[in-house]
């Protein structure tokens, strides 16, 4: 069984996709672990309370990011990962990566930024051994110049354990529902571009929306951030989603760009409907008749104007939309993709001893036995899991232990005195 | 009635050592021991008022399977018997993985929370003073009985030596310590049990020891006078560990390289006649209690790691070669030794005081030893030595930062 580390950012849009990357790495029959970083957020946060000259801040932030990837190489000696997934801005520093290097596990990044706003992908990029990223063509050949080896094309996703359609309670719909709703953060072409909405009934969620006067009406729960759950909610209950992927030149509403965004997929996944703006990556994931394309503001209104006519026409696209991202589009999808990339790696997965216990543990009398496949199934490992994989997962486990966790984990601490 | 289980995974000699704690728990209820499966029934025998349960620490015979089936037994058998307070003395991973059994809380010592080994406070501090071996300020006995609050003054743990027992006929004789550099050499116990046979006017030698130690016991035998070998008995690879209460028991004087058996014969109120040599430090595991006698090495090297090769040409046993045996033992009481220090190995006698366990004699370290014990006293909340100044090193070096910042720290035990 395949193990990962997934080493999560402190915070920020690539959080959730970590998190869906651990589901769907599991989904995949992985064993996985989770670098929790943001539990270690709050105190880097309190050192920007100092009020201190900015080289003793920066000085005291190094000096705590040093800390926090000495707490993930502890992780991933004591858990041995196969490969180490870190998302976008995860606290995983260079010193970090050469050690993970030189202990022989893989690491890999899923960039899951635009690259032409993160530039900082340069210094860190190169150091992994997989750097999978949302946009192609001319960023794969930008990483080939920086010297990045394992870098490939991997668009975003849905997770449809989360993102799918919902029964609503009245309530629910009375408090989500709208004509036009658009979920995200208030980039300038955003605010451009829906300043002209605002006759119809129009929410607007999510942060970064200060200062927009004209919008204020649309703006929904004071501009606080917006939970998953809750979003799922949102998408579900409007007639329209606008999906107005973000740009940050104020005069240009409709940016053409490379990538497709998240809400995409996480629409499309929960059977709603969105208008959208035409992206260059789009027609290789949607194809015509999946999704509502707009290319400018003006097609925007017509096009909000003939699907809120036509909503026969709005749930048929959606269903269609949802099928596609089931069929093509879930992290399940993508993080096989990985593991097959990473499986091209010369000598990946590194061999484990294998005890051949499990055979052993396999005569145990019966309420052993049972209960073994009990612990086994609480694990959510398939029942031919070898032992060092079950105990692997037990040292993931926190809480107090059972009599046969402890039992188990005696006899691993045992076989290491007189088998090993 | 309330229950208290003192997690004792280690050897012979770490059994008998935890009888402080567990006499301080049998005080206030029901005591309860988790023992290697091979020590249960001489656990039994030490502990009559205390609830063994057996684990297969140590039964590197078995198969996994069958190490399993005991071990699950073992464990529903611990959590069904609602533990008020877990004693974890040891850090070693089987501990650990038993301590996980119970709640964090209700650990003192070693615990696992939430998956994390975490060291109580004084644990910490006994870690901190064992990098510094040789000024050790705590017998082991007594770092683990003050893991309970208030522990049984260390005079009622184990029996004063019967006066004039010491002089009796019976004399005990271990053939080998815990590991090679331990022992005395063969040539040097024939010079050492011919004084004694000399000093004691005929006592009666009685070898003790494993199977292993039969040739050792032969061949030393051979090379005794005709008068001692007749009043020799060689009890080697013939004794089980639970017929060795009482033959320990019958003893007036018990001469031993091995701590193991030393305690043992401590916990009957035997004397001993104790050889400290290579790591074997007393200020850690001499014996406990009144009027033992202890010839520790303390050459500049003295205590040493065992499994590390020796540099100093085992210069640990050069006291011991030198020493005149005839007139050291000649005139040797418990109650009137001659405590001195020659060649590099110390003649100690073992006493008491309100910490626990102190060995008189030539102490190298005896103001650093004694600042320390202050500095501990002090942190336990018991009575000082008057008048006595801690320097910084010392509390320093014991008491570490998490200590005092971390308000998780105050809970100390």
């Amino acid at each position: 069984m395949i193990r990962v580390l997934v080493v999560l950012p402190f915070y920020g849009g690539s959080l959730p996709v970590g998190r869906f990357c651990v589901e769907a790495l599991r989904d995949n029959g992985c064993l996985v672990d989770v670098f929790e970083a943001p539990a270690f957020y709050p105190a880097f946060q309190a050192l920007k309370g100092l009020k201190v000259r900015q080289d003793r801040l920066d000085f005291l932030e190094n000096s705590y990011l040093r800390v926090v990837g000495e707490a993930v190489l502890a992780q991933a000696d004591r858990f041995q990962p196969d490969l180490i997934l870190a998302l976008a801005q995860a606290p995983l520093g260079i010193p970090t990566l050469k050690r993970l290097k030189s202990a022989g596990i893989p690491t890999a990044m899923w960039f899951v930024e635009d690259y032409r706003l993160f530039t900082y992908w340069r210094v860190f990029a190169p150091h992994y051994d997989i750097f999978a990223v949302i946009q192609k063509e001319p960023f794969l050949e930008e990483l080939a110049k920086a010297g990045v080896r394992g870098a490939f094309y991997l668009p975003l996703a849905a997770q449809p354990s989360l993102h799918r359609p919902l029964e609503l309670t009245t309530t629910e719909k009375r408090s989500f529902g709208a004509d036009l709703s658009f979920m995200g953060a208030g980039y300038p072409n955003r605010r451009l571009a829906f300043r002209r909405l605002t006759a119809y009934n129009f929410k607007i969620w999510g942060t970064e929306w200060e200062g927009e006067a004209a919008l204020a009406g649309c703006l929904q729960m004071e501009g606080r951030r917006i939970s998953p759950e809750e979003t799922v909610r949102i998408f579900n209950a409007a007639k329209i989603n606008l999906n107005l992927h973000s740009g940050t030149r104020r005069e240009e509403a409709v940016t053409h760009g490379d990538f497709v965004n998240p809400r995409t997929f996480e629409i499309a996944a929960c059977g709603a409907f969105q208008l959208v703006d035409r992206r260059t990556l789009m027609p290789e994931l949607f194809a015509d008749g999946e999704l509502a394309v707009f290319d400018s503001l003006e097609e925007l209104t017509d096009k909000i104007e003939h699907a809120l006519a036509h909503p026969e026409e709005r749930a048929a696209m959606a269903g269609r939309a949802r099928e596609r991202v089931l069929r093509e589009h879930t992290y399940a999808h993508r993080m096989r993709v990985l593991l097959e990339f990473a499986a091209a790696l010369p000598g990946w997965p590194r061999p484990r001893t294998d005890s051949g216990l499990a055979a052993e543990l396999a005569n145990l009398p019966g309420d052993l036995r049972n209960g073994l496949a009990e612990l086994l199934q609480s694990l959510e490992l398939p029942p031919a899991t070898d032992f060092e994989t079950l105990i692997a997962a037990l040292r993931s486990r926190s809480g107090v232990l059972s009599p046969l966790e402890c039992a188990l984990l005696f006899l691993d601490e045992w076989r290491k005195q007189y088998r090993v | 009635m309330r229950k208290f289980l003192v997690l004792q995974l280690a050897r012979l000699g770490d059994l008998l050592q935890s009888k402080r704690l567990v006499l301080s728990l049998m005080e206030e209820g029901e005591a309860h021991l988790a023992v290697d499966s091979s020590l249960a029934s001489l656990a039994s025998v030490i502990y009559p008022q205390a609830v063994i349960h057996a684990l297969p620490a140590h039964a590197g015979n078995l198969r996994e399977a069958e190490t399993l089936i005991l071990a699950r037994e073992a464990c529903a058998g611990l959590v069904a018997v609602g533990f008020e307070r877990v004693y974890n003395l040891n850090r070693s991973s089987l501990n650990l993985v038993l301590a996980g059994l119970f709640e964090p809380e209700r650990v003192s010592g070693y615990r696992l929370d939430r998956g994390q080994p975490l060291s109580s406070t004084w644990s910490k501090l006994g870690e901190r003073w064992t990098r510094k071996r040789r000024a050790s300020p705590l017998n082991l006995m007594d770092f683990w009985a003050f893991f309970h609050p208030s522990p049984l003054p260390p005079e009622r743990v184990n029996p004063v030596p019967e006066a004039g027992r010491a002089s009796g006929q019976a004399v005990g004789v271990v053939m080998a310590g815990q590991a090679a550099r331990r022992s005395l050499p063969p040539a040097l116990l024939v010079r050492i049990l011919e004084a004694l046979f000399a000093a004691r006017k005929g006592p009666e030698f009685i070898f003790l020891g494993g199977r292993a130690e039969g040739e050792i016991a032969r061949r030393l035998l051979r090379s005794l006078p005709g008068k001692i070998q007749g009043k020799t008995r060689d009890l080697t690879g013939r004794t089980s560990l639970e017929d060795l209460p009482e033959i320990l028991g019958g003893l007036d004087l018990l001469l031993t390289p091995d701590t193991g058996l030393m305690h043992l014969a401590a916990h009957l109120g035997v004397p001993i006649m104790a050889f400290f040599l290579s790591s074997a430090w007393a200020w850690e595991t001499g014996p406990y209690g009144l009027g033992h006698l202890v010839w520790q090495a303390v050459s500049p090297c003295s205590p040493c790691l065992e499994n590390a090769s020796c540099s100093q040409d085992l210069d640990c046993l050069r006291g011991l070669k030198e020493a005149d045996w005839p007139g050291l033992l000649a005139g040797i009481g418990f109650e009137n030794a001659d405590l001195r220090e020659s060649g590099g190995l110390s003649l100690l006698r073992s006493g008491l005081d309100p910490l626990g366990a102190v060995y008189r004699g030539p102490d190298p370290e005896r103001e650093e030893r004694a600042a320390a014990r202050a500095l501990l006293a002090e942190f336990l909340n018991l009575a000082q030595p008057a008048g006595l100044s801690i320097p910084e090193h010392i509390s320093a070096g014991l008491l570490a930062e998490n200590d005092w910042l971390l308000p998780e720290y105050l809970e100390i035990l």
